[in-house]
């Protein structure tokens, strides 16, 4: 008892002083050497699994992302001798989601799974979630106060209906604006802050060298559905895509209608474009046919290992307009109710594992993923890749301008409407008023059809 | 008129030749693709040629899936259903031809209007009956539903027809029981037929992907098609990679065509014959 | 001894022969055929628990209202009114050389039959790598001949061509070899009367084997009709899961895929899937009156 409430001193106040100033490290890093054996030797005692126990992880994590899965499963199971952690690749989030819906009605869900909050709630609705609150408050197995002081509260509250959690962060990423170094400095042009400055960049960065109306480099690309993560846009410009209590969405007002306004300037003006054929929009930044992207950081290892020589390319956070939120996305892991209670807490247990601070650090510094606790940034893996690339700084900046996105059931289906529209107004085929007003009716069947299954 | 003749037959071949092209062009493109270098597949113009040819590729492509385990769950699951279909098709044929029964006109329409359903409707419900009995993700999901097959009843059974009734009824006089006259006159009789309803049953559940897709679900059950999946990432698709596997997926069905092409073509051109 | 064994009534003997296959076809045609039917009318049903709690023909109503189901029919009835007769142009034109005295016959035939064996997803992800603007092959060889790139695969009005370009190249062996055949069963008699009669080789085909060919180009036309309207594969996969751009590779296959497997929309799908059913049984029917009004003939 007394050790607990010493550790969570310690903590509570490395945490205090972390957010208030940077001096000091070094005396916090000592400190944390001492938790850090401290739970080490804890590892090995805290668990309640008992028995030899198999539990499934479906993912959706390919190439350098996978790898890094795989290790710190491996070493969960070395560390725990009971468990055994099958992990499967389903391919890409879309299979994966597919996947799950199937296997939901043949009663074949897995043990747990990665899975974005805006999916999760119909499993949530339908009572196939387990609840995690009671393996999290856990007194030997369980989160600790500052465990859970660590976690930035956006991410928590990603996973949490009616006050309880049925999802933990795990992969987290923040929306960003790729750019060509190069080529900014070549046509003298700064990094945008605004959207008019966004604009104007575009059209400067722009290359249309034959004149043939097809430009060799464009100013900026963006992902093929747009719609989906179109929430930064609308936010900026003061509106929001739907509300998650009442359902009401917000396709047709004066905001969505200025956010819309302002994209499709740029694809008018051809001086952005969709990834196309390219299917992710830091393709064409990488071989130089961009200036601009608009992706994930969770595509930075992909960027790195994919950019053309004499490139060099750095990220931003999105400009703003009249507020400058940021989005971040990426899934969280989530448990089956269906699994037995040994299962559940052999995940728990796992879960736990994954996102502690140093497989965190781990997994963000193999990966383009952002770490989910904020002590990641003192675990010396992680202190060491944020040196050498300043990018990855960038998301832990953000932070407090940063939101999620909305969670309705359905609100998915609602946004694909949103995005069919959207992609006759990009090709010229259809007026903006007209599109967001069969947008929100079209928008509001859907999310009826799908709560309604 | 020689001369008109002469420009018929060349024409003949310019259009012959330009159809091979045409066809073969895919094929070339992924085989020269499967061997560039990353570079190589990014470089603009395209280049054609591999400046080196790698064969790296198709270890990467290797590495990347348990392409073994999905080989063989690709041939087990089609020589399964291979050898299912053939046992049905060959039993339910010979009543068709040869056992005079009530509602057998009745059974033959009801069979034919069962045949013009479109898979992708039967798809739906498979899917729950196999959720409903456990069978989902389980080689019995990936063989049982394809063990028979209408269409294969039906041209067995005209081949069985097409031997003279006088060997059934000579087989009946010498007391040959129907199993035997069926095992050791009609089948070896109709060998030619079998086999190109052999061989084309295992072409098509070679190459199958939709069904494979939906019920299965561990990386131990995928077959190779639905492995392909694994290729694409959230950051874009590796192509040279990618075109290595393809033939690795690809490669083992055109061997088995050109080694067995006459059962083929047979079998294609009865069921013309048919209509 | 033997005869102790045999079972005499043909009715149970015809049981036990038919049973393997008749379970088989049973289980997993027959009665998906009938759920599916009835599924259709299902206007309230959890999924969950497979109970239903109404029924109507909402179901019906909502697809035969529905645009996108609208879209789906006109985008797949583009794609099956070009593509078949197309197809089978091709496939004559090449069946009719092939017949004539020519050398590689059996080569020639091979190769063309090779798309036939290859996998869909194969091909679809070859041709997509094609066909890609910037990096494809297509468009280095319009580039060689001085004409600019096509955005092939994200211009919406493209989808339709490319996927009949693509049916009539992976249908062509299979329809040249079943012309082939019936062009050898042609009675050698009638042409060369036709030729004794000085028809010129055009007119000898319009005039002689063609007529001899149509129950053939018959067969050919309903079943290739028939593939055309279940065209899916190819869509999802050379256009990454989705249905092409501005939904313009969206077929009815699609429309039901997407219902039941992406929307979990049973109900819905099983009304389109029937829908589509009627269609194709539409297209089966004028084959059997083509052919049963051929016979009286």
């Amino acid at each position: 008892m007394k050790k607990k409430v010493l550790a969570a001193l310690l903590c509570t106040t490395m945490a205090a002083s972390m957010l208030t100033a940077c001096g000091g490290e070094k005396k916090e890093t000592e400190k944390k050497e001492e938790t850090k054996t401290e739970s080490s030797t804890e590892k090995k005692t805290d668990t309640k699994v008992t028995e030899k126990t198999e539990i499934t992880f479906w993912h959706a994590m390919s190439g350098s992302n996978e790898e890094a899965i795989q290790k710190i499963t491996d070493d969960f199971m070395e560390q725990n001798e009971n468990v055994s952690v099958k992990l499967v690749n389903q391919g890409g989030y879309m299979d994966l989601f597919d996947k799950l819906m199937a296997s939901a009605k043949a009663d074949q869900l897995p043990t747990m799974t990665q899975i974005y909050s805006n999916r999760l709630s119909w499993y949530v609705s339908k009572g196939l979630v387990a609840d995690l609150t009671p393996y999290m408050e856990d007194e030997q197995t369980g989160f600790t106060e500052e465990d859970l002081a660590d976690i930035p509260e956006m991410f928590l509250a990603d996973g949490i209906w009616d006050g309880k959690q049925y999802a933990i962060p795990f992969n987290k990423s923040q929306m960003v604006l790729y750019y060509n170094e190069t080529m900014f400095e070549e046509a003298g042009v700064e990094v945008p802050k605004t959207w008019d400055e966004w604009t104007a960049a575009a059209e400067k960065l722009t290359v249309d060298e034959d004149k043939d109306g097809e430009p060799e480099v464009y100013g900026c690309v963006f992902a093929n559905n747009l719609s989906t993560d179109i929430a930064p846009w609308l936010k900026q410009a003061g509106g929001s895509t739907m509300n998650e209590e009442t359902n009401e969405l917000y396709f047709d007002t004066p905001e969505t209608k200025e956010a819309i306004e302002f994209l499709n300037g740029m694809f008018q003006a051809k001086t952005a474009r969709f990834a196309g054929d390219d299917e992710n929009a830091n393709v064409p930044v990488q071989d130089g046919r961009a200036a601009m992207c608009v992706a994930s950081t969770s595509a930075l290892p992909y960027i790195e290992e994919g950019t053309m020589e004499g490139i060099t390319i750095n990220a931003a956070a999105l400009p703003g307009h009249k507020t400058d939120d940021q989005l971040y996305y990426g899934t969280n892991v989530a448990v089956f109710d269906s699994a037995t209670d040994m299962q559940k807490q052999a995940a728990w247990e796992y879960i736990k594992f994954l996102t502690n601070t140093e497989n965190t650090a781990y997994f963000a510094a193999e990966t383009g993923y952002i770490p989910v606790r904020v002590s990641a940034q003192e675990d010396p893996v992680f202190a060491k890749v944020l040196e050498e690339k300043p990018i990855k700084q960038l998301s832990l900046e953000c932070f407090d301008k940063g939101f999620q996105g909305t969670r309705n059931i359905g609100g998915k289906n609602a946004l694909d409407e949103l995005g069919k529209q959207l992609d006759l107004v990009f090709s010229g085929e259809k007026g903006i008023d007209e599109a967001l007003k069969d947008a929100q009716t079209n928008g509001e069947q859907a999310m009826k059809e799908a709560q309604s299954n | 008129m020689r001369k008109g003749k002469k420009m018929v037959t060349v024409l003949s071949y310019v259009i012959l030749a330009a159809g091979l092209l045409w066809v073969s062009l895919p094929f070339v493109w992924m085989v020269l693709t499967a061997f560039k270098s990353a570079k190589e597949v990014l470089s603009m113009p395209p280049k054609w040629i591999p400046s080196v040819w790698q064969w790296e590729n198709f270890k990467m492509a290797l590495q990347q899936v348990p392409y073994a385990r999905y080989f063989f769950n690709s041939v087990f699951t089609a020589v399964m259903v291979t050898v299912g279909e053939v046992f049905t098709t060959v039993l339910a044929a010979y009543a068709f031809a040869y056992i005079p029964f009530q509602f057998k006109n009745a059974l033959f329409l009801v069979l034919v209007a069962t045949m013009m359903v479109p898979g992708e409707i039967l798809m739906i419900p498979n899917y729950i009956t196999l959720s409903n009995w456990g069978w989902i993700d389980s080689y019995k999901a990936l063989i049982i539903p394809w063990c028979a097959s209408i269409f294969s009843i039906f041209l067995l059974k005209q081949q069985f027809e097409s031997i003279p009734i006088s060997y059934y009824k000579s087989a009946k006089i010498n007391g040959c029981s129907e199993l035997r006259f069926l095992f050791t006159i009609l089948i070896p009789c109709s060998v030619p037929t079998l086999a190109s309803i052999a061989i084309l049953k295992f072409i098509n559940c070679w190459n199958s992907y939709m069904w494979p897709l939906i019920t299965t679900n561990s990386e131990e059950m995928r077959t190779l098609p639905v492995g392909m999946a694994a290729f694409s990432t959230e950051a874009g698709t590796r192509y040279h990679i990618l075109m290595a596997f393809s033939i690795l997926v690809i490669a083992p069905v055109i061997i088995l065509y050109l080694f067995t092409q006459k059962y083929i073509v047979k079998g294609v051109s009865k069921s013309g014959l048919k209509g | 001894m033997k005869r102790k064994w045999k079972i005499r009534n043909p009715q149970f003997r015809a049981f036990l022969y038919l049973l393997p296959a008749l379970s088989v076809i049973a289980v997993f045609q027959f009665y998906p055929v009938l759920k599916s039917f009835f599924m259709g009318f299902y206007t309230k049903f959890d999924y969950l628990t497979d109970t239903v709690e109404a029924v109507g023909l909402d179901n019906f109503l909502y697809v035969l209202k529905d645009p996108e189901f609208a879209l789906a029919m006109k985008n797949t009835a583009v794609f099956a009114v070009i593509s078949v007769p197309l197809g089978i142009i091709t496939a004559l034109v090449f069946a009719l050389i092939l017949n004539s005295n020519i050398r590689f016959q059996k080569f020639f035939r091979s190769a063309y039959f090779l798309p036939f064996v290859t996998s869909m997803t194969a091909v679809a992800v070859v041709w997509r790598w094609m066909l890609n603007k910037d990096y494809g092959m297509v468009n280095a060889l319009l580039s060689v001949l001085g004409m600019p790139k096509v955005a092939w695969l994200t211009d919406a009005q493209m989808t339709i061509p490319i996927l009949i370009v693509l049916s009539v190249w992976k249908g062509l062996g299979y329809k040249i070899i079943i012309l082939l055949a019936a062009l050898q069963g042609v009675d050698e008699r009638y042409v060369k009367a036709g030729r004794m009669d000085g028809a010129g080789s055009f007119r000898r085909i319009c005039y002689i084997i063609l007529p001899i060919l149509r129950p053939t180009i018959l067969f050919l036309s309903v079943t290739s009709l028939i593939g055309a309207f279940k065209i899916f594969d190819e869509v999802y996969i050379m256009y990454g899961q989705k249905p092409g751009p501005l939904q313009s590779g969206l077929t009815i296959v699609y429309y039901i895929f997407d219902k039941f497997y992406r929307h979990w929309e049973f109900t819905t799908a099983s009304a389109a899937a029937f829908l589509l059913f009627l269609v194709i049984l539409f297209f089966t029917l004028l084959q059997f009156l083509f052919s049963s009004e051929r016979r009286k003939s």
